[in-house]
């Protein structure tokens, strides 16, 4: 049979529940119980620790929505969130964001034919100036 | 996990709810403070999020992996608190609120081991947490605090005898 005192230092360990007990002691921490007066007080006091562990009691809490809302936000979902705001003094940025091809469109016109006018006078120029000097010869 | 890696927030989400509870049970017994455990939940959760492709399966169980964060955070969280802590007020953290049908001995007995347990070295209110409320065998435990078994089993009889010994002097009283 085991020494009183290993007992008491299994209980120690694992506390008063025969089921978080080591399997390969079980037997003999049962036996001692069975047998030994001091062991059966050191296994109620151990069993009076537990209990009092089990009656710290911690709320149910749900934390789901606060962990995902916490996520960081890949680039598209920052844009998305960007373009579409909950209130509505942040409307004008999906207004805006529509207005964006109007906008470009007239850049691009206005740039455009302005650069166009200059390089056809230019190859206008050269061409005619080519000309002229074949027939100077 | 893969899916969790490879950014699928719903794969994420099933995580969430799987493991919060317990999550929170541990942190809000270490740390007396509903607050600051919920602060530490999540940002477990989040790093479950952001560092999910540096899991290793066969290290640990996904559970104990993330109880060595949320064990990691708590301890931060008790050194600002400690650094920042107003005097002490002999309380026991928050109070619980029982039913009218609980009796004044059992709130007693409460706020007693709420404060004798919140005394206990870190590393031991660590230990008896994760192997009474979590449920995890001593290795498990052990891989947690990053310590041996045999060290967890010493921290274990330490924290246990210790509590013995308060609600034994509390009866005497």
């Amino acid at each position: 049979m085991m020494p009183i005192e290993e007992f008491r230092g299994l209980l120690d360990v694992y506390g008063g529940d025969v089921q978080r007990w080591p399997e390969t002691k079980r037997a003999e921490m049962e036996a001692m119980i069975a047998s030994n007066a001091d062991a059966l007080s050191y296994l109620t006091e151990a069993r009076a620790l537990d209990a009092a562990l089990d009656a710290f009691d911690v709320p149910a809490v749900d934390l789901s929505q606060r962990v995902l809302d916490a996520l960081p936000m890949s680039p598209v979902e920052k844009l998305l969130a960007w373009l579409l705001p909950p209130a509505p003094q942040q409307w004008w940025r999906p207004a805006m964001a529509a207005m964006m091809p109007v906008f470009l469109g007239v850049m691009i016109g206005f740039g455009g034919s302005a650069g166009e006018t200059t390089d056809w006078d230019a190859q206008e120029q050269a061409l005619l100036g080519g000309i002229s000097a074949e027939y100077l010869e | 996990m893969r899916a969790v890696a490879a950014g699928e927030r719903e794969a994420f989400q099933r995580l969430v709810c799987l493991h919060q509870r317990p999550l929170f049970g541990f942190a809000q017994r270490m740390l007396q403070d509903p607050a600051r455990a919920e602060d530490v939940v999540q940002e477990t959760l989040l790093r479950l999020w952001s560092r999910a492709d540096g899991f290793k399966p066969e290290r640990a169980r996904l559970t104990t992996w993330l109880h060595n964060i949320a064990h990691n955070l708590c301890v931060d969280s008790l050194r600002r608190e400690s650094r920042f802590a107003p005097e002490e007020t002999g309380e026991g953290g928050e109070p619980v609120h029982w039913g009218p049908s609980e009796s004044e001995e059992r709130r007693r007995a409460d706020a007693l081991l709420r404060r004798a347990l919140g005394d206990l070295p870190e590393r031991q209110r660590s230990a008896l947490l994760l192997c009474h409320y979590q449920g995890m065998s001593n290795r498990e435990a052990a891989q947690v605090l990053e310590v041996s078994v045999e060290a967890l089993e010493s921290l274990l009889a330490r924290a246990r005898r210790t509590l013995k010994k308060e609600l034994k002097a509390d009866d005497a009283d």
